[in-house]
């Protein structure tokens, strides 16, 4: 061991500490997660459509004692700057932070991943590719000529398959002595005319300032009339570029690539025809959206009956665990007041929200299956109509359909959408597609309320939710419309028109379908741990004590006195009580802790038991408080302000206070009148 | 004809695009450009259409598919296709490349360089 240490030293001239910085990029899709999940160990979302990484995510790992730090970029086509992500991702292999760039390339789909492959070598960086997916390659009988393509690139190609995890040795190996050998950039010769200017422009680049390297790259993207570059350019070159030759040279570089993939390429064939088939079902011209609909319907038909015959199971554990701690605590003697705490706030509190867990587990097992098999993609195209009705894109239903699961990475993903507008829209609808923290407060009531209509309760939360959003998105953009005409009056509405790469339906792998689940499961237990938990501490100390210090009765408690400022608020919505005002508000915490909050409120340690449900239910009856009252309650509850790491996230995705501020009010006002609305009608007929 | 008009099922070579920038950028980007094969997969109902492209599938608003032109494909285009460019054209030094590129430019990808 030491004998080694020392002949690295040696070899490595005593820089055996210097670190080197990887960036991972390539086009959508293409595996650049999962290589880097592979080499750091690290358990990053991988699923199978285009989109999924937006942010840039670092790791690191260890190779022949040499640090290696690993940077997973979104996925980009081009070194063009169109949507927000591409630029994260140019900028940041542009600068200094990026020692080596591993293109990952998906092997299967050559012909498209190597116009990324061209920019990224004339950009003059050491370059390494990477072809990734090499499995699926061999599956289809197809050969990949691994001696000529770098050949004619001019780079090292390392063939890998993450997730098989072949070839990840030799691909660091690779890049480790790659690190300073830089591609020759005249990879693609342009024609005369275009290599003429290239010079020109070089020549003065190198004039200006002799120290510039990649002068052929700047050049080029000159010539492209690169907004960016063009407003950095340190000098005058309008006179060569009198032009945007950015046509003419992806149209060179494409007719490289031609040649190369026929050269390269062995027993080329036509893609699979499993996805062809799939999809004359799942993109039927009529059928589509039913077969959507029905899917979504079958997800929540999952969720609420299954998790529920589930959920039994741990509510007999919790009701074991709630004694077995009151036996013990009362053998230990701890005061009455702490025992309250103990019992009323965190096992009430806490505890009840564990027993969700198999209805959570569920939804996101069947999100991972629809992530994972490429349907997500599909969806966008089968519901562009519906959306660009409402002026959206088709790509913002990624977004919402996340937001079933949870709202913080829905939010994230409406980076993908190009246009600002259509980023703040999808980010106000997607807080009204109900996440999964609601779905312990619809078990509870609807449970309590509805009887044998539980399920369906449950699930007309899910539509109202939803037609709400797009009621919404179509009144913000009537607004705009009108304010555009006003600006403008000649120009017709645009509508963000759809583009999307629809990837192979593929088996969902068990791996990354676990991983998925399990970070969900382990965030939710998480937020049991920490934000529920300090929600329910919190929650009993001012539901406990008063202005006469500890007290027994709650209606004398510092929660009574602010529920009671609630009261005339809340009341034309039926939801005139203070207990409602007090779990409505700690709601804002997580959409959770309203649960938590009403174990707390009624005393009741396992509230979503059979026994707990039916004290609960007469409590509330004998309150004034009925199935109309549950389920205006239930309305505002999915309507209003989102919780507050949901609220954080939007605030970051806006980068405005005054949007968060509106995001925050909308909503509530929103919930209110809703709320309002439904109570004062059923109330006409009941 | 304009893709909206063209038949699913079908290989066609595209033509000139109208494209507005950024849209045109990126749809260039992702090789779509003058004298390339694509297969028109599906269209939907609300006109969307899903589209085969250099082995990939694209999906696509109505409005885009109204602007970009598309031609039959002719049986020269599948003989030159079929014929290939063969093995050893270039010696990988990137010398020759400059001669035939220039051809190219000149020309789609389909017609014979003279």
């Amino acid at each position: 061991m030491s004998v080694n240490t020392q002949r690295n030293k040696v070899l490595h001239c005593g820089r055996e500490a210097e670190e080197l910085n990887i960036g991972f990029i390539g086009n959508p899709n293409s595996g650049k997660t999962t290589l880097f999940n592979a080499y750091t160990g690290a358990r990053l979302k991988v699923a199978n459509w285009p989109g999924v990484t937006v942010e840039k995510k670092e790791g690191a790992f260890k190779y022949h004692n040499h640090v290696y730090k690993l940077v997973d970029l979104p996925g980009i086509y081009s070194l063009t700057s169109y949507s927000l992500e591409e630029k994260i991702s140019r900028q940041f292999i542009l600068s200094d932070e990026v020692d080596v760039i591993v293109d990952v390339t998906d092997a299967s789909n050559l012909e498209r991943n190597l116009y990324l492959t061209l920019q990224l070598i004339e950009m003059g960086k050491p370059v390494v590719l990477a072809l990734n997916m090499m499995d699926i390659v061999e599956d289809r009988g197809m050969e990949i000529d691994l001696h000529r393509l770098p050949e004619m690139l001019g780079i090292p190609v390392v063939a890998v398959s993450a997730t098989k995890k072949t070839g990840l040795d030799i691909l660091m190996h690779a890049v480790s002595h790659h690190k300073e050998i830089y591609p020759n950039t005249k990879v693609v010769v342009y024609n005369e005319v275009i290599e003429d200017k290239i010079e020109q422009i070089t020549q003065r680049l190198k004039e200006h300032d002799p120290q510039v390297t990649n002068t052929r790259f700047y050049a080029i993207k000159l010539l492209e009339n690169d907004s960016e570059i063009m407003e950095s350019c340190p000098i005058d070159v309008s006179d060569i570029v009198d032009q945007s030759y950015e046509s003419e040279i992806i149209k060179e570089k494409y007719d490289l690539i031609e040649d190369i993939v026929e050269e390269v390429l062995v027993n080329k064939q036509e893609r699979a025809q499993l996805t062809d088939k799939i999809d004359s079902i799942l993109t039927h011209r009529v059928w589509g959206i039913p077969i959507f609909v029905g899917i979504m319907g079958f997800v929540f038909l999952l969720t609420f009956a299954v998790g529920d015959s589930v959920k039994g199971v741990f509510e007999g554990w919790l009701d074991h665990f709630g004694r077995w701690v009151e036996e013990g605590l009362l053998t230990v003697n701890t005061g009455p007041v702490l025992t309250s705490l103990i019992i009323d706030g965190i096992v009430a509190g806490v505890g009840t929200i564990l027993t969700f867990l198999p209805n959570i587990a569920i939804l996101f097992l069947a999100l991972a299956f629809l992530e994972d098999s490429g349907y997500m993609a599909r969806v966008t195209y089968v519901m562009n109509g519906t959306m660009n009705k409402i002026g959206l894109s088709g790509r913002a239903f990624i977004p919402m359909l996340l937001g079933f699961g949870c709202t913080v990475p829905a939010v994230m993903a409406a980076r993908t959408l190009e246009n600002q507008r259509d980023r703040l829209k999808t980010i106000l609808i997607t807080p009204f597609m109900s996440c999964s923290a609601k779905i312990p407060i619809y078990v509870l009531l609807s449970g309590m309320f509805f009887g044998k209509y539980a399920t369906l309760a449950a699930f007309s939360m899910y539509i109202i939710g939803f037609v709400a959003g797009l009621f919404t998105a179509y009144v913000t953009t009537k607004i705009e419309n009108k304010a555009d005409q006003a600006k403008a009056p000649k120009e017709s509405p645009v509508v963000n028109q759809l583009l999307i790469e629809l990837p192979e339906y593929k088996k969902p792998n068990a791996y990354s379908i676990s991983i998925y689940v399990w970070e969900n499961i382990k965030a939710y237990l998480s937020k049991a741990g920490t934000t529920i938990f300090l929600a329910s501490v919190i929650l009993w100390f001012v539901l406990k004590t008063g202005t006469t210090g500890y007290v027994e009765d709650m209606s004398e408690s510092f929660g009574a006195i602010i529920g009671r400022f609630l009261v005339p608020i809340l009341a034309p919505a039926g939801l005139g009580f203070w207990q409602m005002g007090v779990s409505l508000i700690a709601g804002l915490a997580a959409k959770e802790v309203v649960v938590s909050s009403m174990g707390i409120l009624f005393g009741i340690a396992n509230i979503d038991s059979a026994i707990g449900l039916s004290t609960m239910q007469q409590t509330l009856g004998a309150m004034g408080f009925g199935a109309i009252n549950a389920y205006s309650m239930m309305i505002f509850i999915l309507y209003y302000t989102p919780c507050i790491a949901a609220l954080a996230v939007i605030a970051q995705e806006l980068k405005s206070v005054k949007w968060t501020m509106f995001v925050f009010l909308f909503q509530l006002v929103f919930a209110w009148l809703a709320s309002v609305l439904f109570y004062q009608i059923a109330g006409l007929f009941m | 004809m304009t893709l909206n008009e063209a038949k699913n099922g079908k290989e066609y070579i595209t033509e000139k695009t109208e494209l507005k920038q950024p849209v045109k950028r990126r749809l260039e980007a992702m090789g779509l450009i003058e004298g390339t094969m694509i297969r028109k997969v599906n269209e939907a109902l609300d006109g969307s259409v899903i589209f085969m492209l250099r082995g990939t599938r694209f999906a696509i608003g109505q409005e885009l598919t109204k602007v970009i032109t598309v031609r039959e494909v002719t049986a020269s285009d599948i003989r030159k296709r079929k014929k290939g460019r063969g093995m050893g054209l270039r010696d990988g030094s990137g010398k020759g490349i400059g001669k035939r590129e220039k051809c190219l430019t000149k020309q789609s990808r389909w017609v014979k360089c003279q």
